[in-house]
């Protein structure tokens, strides 16, 4: 028994638990066979699991002590912790209902918090990397200055990763990505393709992101100028097993970066990442494919930073504020910033030009509710501990008389509600299990309680607090009654108590009525989302990209696919409707305002048909057609453009872009983008070629024609696999948050409902019980049932009815904020409100008519004779 | 007054600090009968175990080597009593008697 004290120290815990419950004879014993054993331990098996080990073995003798032991060998603290226990369960034996609410509530309480936590530590982790340099990892962002105000983008002009690099002290290294949907393409090998999207990196990459290899060598992986870095599923796709992959020829096809690779790594995607790629190629490849890229006006990369040790972030953002005003081809509009890499995923938002909390709302948001959950549920323990106060104050008085200290009855309390919450633990654990893969379908994540490692401490601690919460209230209260009325069975202090009892019950309820007012406008707002006229049929309308043969010659597809029947029209357009529609500022036309330059307008470039597929409504003039070869510099605006230009006749003058063209037709508005945007100026414009080639189907045998699309495609371009997406479906995607948002308010707000609505069973059950003599009276004097019934639960109704008042004016201001954030919105009517307060009104009083209903039909002679 | 009985585990640790002879106590005895056994024993069950052994009389208990410091630590040694022999010898010769009525074709089957 040598060496450093302080390393070989057994857990002081066990050490202290030990000492609590074993007398002073047993204790020396066993701490000389523990510490033996615990030293011998240390040398076979290493010291942490030596003081694992020593712990399991003081609980195995308190254990037997608890069990079987004999008292000479424990404490008198052991024998109260049996009194204690056994008291306890007598009275959850004597009070079931109680018992189970309690219970119920907790483990409903717990399951909820316990899944909003795995979320929310979920969402923290992402990007939060801790490779060697992630902690000095800083990614530059470009503001760029418009009259509609500042936008934010990553992609910044190409050089700039190096020039930096070269030019500001402060930086350690740069490291420049370019990631974007149009760097992809088909990897084959052999008869096996997959569809891949690239990310070139610089190579410092590996310093900051991680990024594990199953095979290959990290260090060397981006050396080779033919090099490809693979996903360990693109692997397995190719080669059916990531071991055989390396150093094989693979074949690549694409707008770029088309020709034969040999595989030089293969790597594990990253589950706590936010970027999705399984190719990974050296920014030094990209550069010798696209040499035009050294030029300052050429974009679209995105510039990492690690900067020295000590750099104030302050200080350096000043210093690049005005960085590019000094290259050539640069707007003065457009300034620099930098932001940690790790802040980007939840403060991703920005709003002039600064981050704000993005995905972190919701992250706050959820916690809160998972808080409010859980009060809910220690709030039932407290009120019904306390009501139930007269039946256990006996108990109180007696222990007090034979001298038990306050502190003591308290931790009596303290021991009980931990001990509930502990159970109710083991409960919910089982519930999340059952409930995860529903939850995951929600969110959109795989959560896995059995994976997240770091969760048993926090969960511990949730549990811990919940129950010294539950226990506090109860365990002061009840330890307070004076001796000798307690003795006699009368309460000293009740008004105190009660009144207090009706505060937190108008919480639960304030709290309730609100989750129900939010998750009634939520949905509201969903709903008209999905049912607003879009302005067009997206309905029908399928799209895929341009690639392999169609890049030259889509035509002879485009002529075909319209002989299949149920195709009704096909054509091709660029950007995708919902997700991604080109813009540009710069346009010219007459009497322009010279502010107006700045004006951002949207526009679609496609093939002669695409507006009338779109189902666009023409206004006036006509849309853009075959007939008048004069269209190839015509475009069709929108009415919102018409307002800008502000012609009284639009038709026949000219717009400029680039060169001129002339208006020829007008169309209605309609929501090329989602919901959160106000309608932007646009135009359509003809492009031979190019974008996304659409096709629009009748409404029968969709299967049927898909398939013999599918058929002529791969006939005509062998090697490529079709796949293609309905353009409806970029509309739900975007509004996926606001699905999930909704659904989740749902379940909690009818969690948070059911809790509550539970403990104010109990209690109406407990007070009406507590009235039943006043009850039996009345009905002697001839009082109806129904009067009856009304007596008892005005007391409760009149709380509920604080409450949803207390909830209205809160649920209108939360509300408001989250709709402010969509540009076409749901009027805040009074409806939603008065809708929302009736359902807690009608939920809450069917409750307590259940209690009080049967009450009413007390035997009046029984409850009077009694005594 | 009922019959004082020998349970299989306190048999085991009884006949263990028997073995040890004066080297019996806490640590011992368990690493022993892990050994014999070839399954982890917790020190919890060993002292129920002695305890209630030492309680009907069968192990005598001695204190060796107290420490002063670190908290009055003391080894404590078991010590198995001539009425603790008798009770082995006594579950030793009714086993060894059912044994010997085993009929021919039962003990065939360990051939």
């Amino acid at each position: 028994m040598s060496s450093d004290p302080k390393n070989t120290r057994p857990p002081r815990f066990a050490k202290w638990l030990l000492e609590s419950f074993c007398s002073y004879d047993f204790l020396s014993t066993a701490l000389w066979d523990l510490e033996e054993l615990f030293h011998h331990n240390i040398k076979t098996k290493g010291l942490n699991k030596a003081r694992f080990l020593y712990t399991i073995e003081v609980l195995g003798i308190i254990g037997h002590l608890f069990f079987k032991g004999k008292s000479q060998f424990s404490t008198n603290k052991l024998a109260m912790l049996r009194h204690n226990v056994l008291i306890s369960i007598r009275s959850f034996k004597r009070f079931k209902s109680t018992f189970l609410i309690n219970l119920f509530g907790l483990v409903i309480g717990l399951a909820s918090a316990l899944l909003i936590f795995l979320w929310v530590n979920n969402e923290l982790n992402k990007d939060q990397f801790s490779e060697k340099d992630s902690d000095r990892h800083f990614q530059v962002l470009v503001n760029m200055a418009h009259p509609s105000g500042i936008r934010t983008r990553a992609k910044a002009p190409t050089p700039m990763a190096a020039a930096m690099e070269a030019e500001l002290p402060e930086i350690n290294y740069a490291i420049p990505i370019v990631y974007a949907d149009f760097y992809q393409g088909i990897l084959s090998h052999k008869n096996q393709y997959s569809r891949a999207q690239i990310l070139f990196a610089g190579s410092g990459y590996f310093n900051v992101f991680p990024c594990d290899f199953v095979s290959g060598n990290k260090a060397t992986a981006f050396k080779d100028k033919n090099g490809i870095i693979i996903s360990e599923p693109l692997a397995i796709n190719l080669f059916g097993d990531s071991a055989k992959a390396l150093d094989q020829t693979v074949d690549f096809k694409g707008e770029l970066f088309t020709g034969p690779y040999t595989v030089s790594g293969v790597f594990k995607p990253d589950k706590d990442s936010s970027t999705d790629f399984d190719i990974l190629m050296s920014f030094d490849q990209f550069m010798t494919e696209r040499p035009e890229m050294k030029k300052w006006y050429n974009g679209g990369t995105e510039t990492h930073l690690v900067l020295k040790e000590g750099v104030d972030i302050e200080l350096f953002n000043s210093k690049i504020k005005n960085y590019l005003h000094t290259k050539e081809s640069q707007g003065k509009s457009q300034t620099l910033f930098a932001q940690k890499y790790s802040d980007r995923y939840l403060y991703g938002q920005y709003e002039n030009g600064k981050p704000v909390a993005g995905r972190m709302v919701y992250v706050r948001i959820f916690s809160l509710i998972a808080i409010f959950v859980l009060v809910i549920a220690c709030i039932n323990y407290m009120n019904l501990s306390t009501a139930q106060a007269t039946r256990r104050i006996k108990e109180i008085g007696i222990k007090k008389a034979v001298g038990a200290q306050r502190r003591s009855l308290v931790y009596q309390h303290f021991a009980e509600s931990i001990f509930m919450t502990s159970l109710s633990l083991i409960i919910s654990v089982g519930i999340v299990l059952l409930l995860l893969p529903k939850f995951n379908e929600i969110t959109g994540k795989s959560l896995s309680i059995l994976g997240a490692s770091g969760i048993v401490l926090p969960v511990l601690g949730i549990t811990l607090l919940t129950g010294l919460v539950s226990g506090l209230y109860p365990g002061i209260y009840l330890s307070g009654f004076n001796t000798v009325f307690a003795l006699k069975g009368k309460l000293s202090s009740g008004s105190g108590a009660l009144w207090l009892r009706k505060v937190l019950v108008v919480f639960q309820f304030t709290i309730s009525a609100t989750l129900i007012i939010s998750a009634v406008i939520i949905h509201s707002q969903l709903n008209f989302i999905q049912q607003f006229n879009l302005g067009y049929d997206t309905e029908p309308l399928i799209s895929f990209q341009q690639e392999g043969k169609f890049l030259e010659a889509p035509d002879v597809f485009v002529e075909e696919v319209k002989n299949i029947p149920g195709v009704v029209n096909a054509s091709h357009m660029g950007g995708d409707l919902g997700i991604k529609i080109s813009s540009r500022y710069n346009l010219k036309w007459k009497n322009q305002n010279p502010d107006d330059k700045g004006i951002w307008f949207h526009f679609i470039e496609g093939g002669y048909d695409m507006a009338e597929m779109l189902g666009v409504e023409l206004k006036s003039g006509r849309l853009l057609s075959r007939e008048f070869p004069s269209d190839e510099s015509a475009v069709v605006i929108n009415e919102t453009a018409v307002e800008i230009l502000g012609f009284d006749n639009p038709i026949g003058e000219k717009l400029h872009v680039g060169s001129a063209y002339t208006i020829v037709g007008v169309v209605k508005d309609f929501h090329f983008q989602g919901m959160y945007e106000t309608i932007k100026p646009f135009f359509f414009q003809i492009d031979p070629e190019g974008g996304n080639i659409i096709i629009k189907l009748s409404r029968d045998n969709r299967a049927e024609t898909l398939n013999r699309i599918e058929e002529l495609y791969s006939a005509l371009n062998p090697g490529y696999p079709f796949e293609f997406k309905f353009i409806d479906d970029n509309y739900q995607k975007l509004y996926d948050e606001e699905r999930r948002i909704s659904s989740l308010s749902d379940y909690f707000a009818t969690v948070a409902v059911a809790i509550s609505c539970l403990g104010l069973l109990a209690l109406t059950a407990f007070s009406t019980q507590r009235r039943f003599k006043e009850i039996a009276i009345r009905k002697v004097l001839g009082s109806s049932n129904s009067g009856i019934v009304q007596m008892l639960s005005k007391e409760f109704l009149i709380l509920v009815i604080i409450a949803i008042s207390t909830a209205l004016p809160i649920g209108y201001y939360l509300m408001k904020n989250w709709l402010d954030s969509f540009a076409f919105r749901i009027d805040l009517q009074p409806f939603y409100f008065v809708f929302a307060g009736a359902i807690m009104l009608i939920v809450a009083w069917l409750t307590i008519v259940a209690q009080t209903a049967k009450s009413v039909n007390i035997n009046v002679t029984e409850s009077l004779r009694s005594e | 007054m009922k019959k004082v009985t020998l349970g299989a585990f306190e048999e085991l640790v009884l006949l263990t600090a028997g073995v040890l002879q004066d080297n019996a106590y806490g640590v011992t005895i368990k690493l022993e009968l892990e050994r014999q056994l070839n399954k982890k024993i917790s020190l919890g069950a060993l002292y129920s175990a002695l305890q209630r052994l030492e309680e009907k009389g069968w192990v005598n208990s001695r204190i060796g080597g107290i420490t002063e410091k670190q908290g009055g630590r003391r080894k404590q040694y078991y010590d198995i009593t001539k009425e603790g022999m008798m009770a082995l010898d006594e579950v030793r010769a009714m086993r060894n008697s059912l044994f010997d009525r085993l009929p021919q074709t039962a003990i065939n089957l360990l051939k």
